[in-house]
């Protein structure tokens, strides 16, 4: 008998009806360790230090990460930029009126070069060229608009 | 405060809701909380007073599928299957409340449940299949 030409029902669909189908987010396993992500309280910021001693301390906890051991980039296609931890700026925020980064005009002037300054990266960012409101959907440094 | 999300999954094991979004948008952690539908995510477990159903008591778990489910499966309603859960216990309720309703109730009854992959026209005529509204 051959499944060509017939209707059939999907073979995994029985227990993704019932619930019963393990997702990633749904293993679990013996000694599993949890991960609590911890958000910045302001939506711009420029990231001075991040004293983890606190969270490390805590009991239970095993390890606590930052982005400085995640280096890189973990994004892709449209988000290319995107680093897994906040890197150097908080700038993840997705707002209805996106808080505006300063425009050219009244953008600080760079303080005397010194080594380890750099701009805030959203003035880096490739996408953010534009002055005017961006179009809603748009990737602006500061999330997408809506 | 505790999300009644968290306990279902966590502490009950109860694993089929999905934290899709964690804020209320997207549907995947639908359950029931008497005879209404709550984005569990949302619902500190404080205020579930009222008893609460979740997608694996829609059908006994040996037994056969409820209607809902069957037509989901039959109309080719599901794909990666991560809002289904939401689906199922939306449809089920919606139809408790409107055994007969049209494509708009339904429609309008799943504005909540958002589904990546459908395309929501198959969810939409398996929810009219299993209210007995079989489309040709
Ligand atoms: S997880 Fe609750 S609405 Fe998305
Ligand atoms: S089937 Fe994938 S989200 Fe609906």
């Amino acid at each position: 008998m051959s499944a060509i030409g017939r209707r059939v029902r999907r073979s995994d669909g029985d227990a993704k009806v019932r619930g019963t189908a393990v997702y990633g987010m749904d293993h679990t396993e013996p000694g599993m360790l949890h991960a609590a992500v911890r958000r910045a309280e302001v939506p711009a910021a420029r990231i001075v230090r991040v004293d983890t001693t606190e969270a490390a301390a805590m009991p239970g906890v095993r390890a606590v990460a930052t982005a400085a051991d995640a280096p890189g980039r973990s994004g892709m296609l449209v988000v290319k930029d995107q680093t897994v931890f906040a890197a150097g700026d908080v700038r993840y925020v997705a707002s209805r009126s996106p808080p505006s980064p300063p425009t050219r005009r009244s953008r600080p002037r760079p303080p005397p070069p010194r080594s380890g300054w750099s701009w805030p990266s959203w003035n880096r960012c490739s996408t953010w060229r534009r002055r005017s409101t961006p179009a809603p959907g748009t990737c602006t440094p500061t999330g997408r608009t809506t | 405060m505790t999300p009644l999300l968290d306990v279902l999954r966590d502490r009950l094991g109860l694993r089929g809701a999905k934290a899709g979004c964690g804020e209320g948008r997207c549907g995947a952690c639908t359950v029931r909380l008497g005879d209404r539908t709550v984005a569990s995510c949302l619902l500190p477990t404080v205020l579930a007073t009222e008893p609460v159903t979740t997608v694996e008591g829609i059908a006994p778990p040996d037994g056969p599928l409820h209607p809902v489910q069957d037509a989901l499966l039959e109309h080719g309603g599901v794909q990666c299957g991560a809002c289904i859960p939401g689906m199922v216990v939306s449809i089920c309720t919606l139809l408790e409340s409107d055994p007969d309703p049209d494509e708009a109730t339904v429609r309008a009854g799943l504005t909540g449940n958002i589904c990546r992959c459908t395309g929501y026209q198959k969810i939409v005529e398996a929810a009219l299949a299993a209210a007995g509204k079989d489309q040709p």
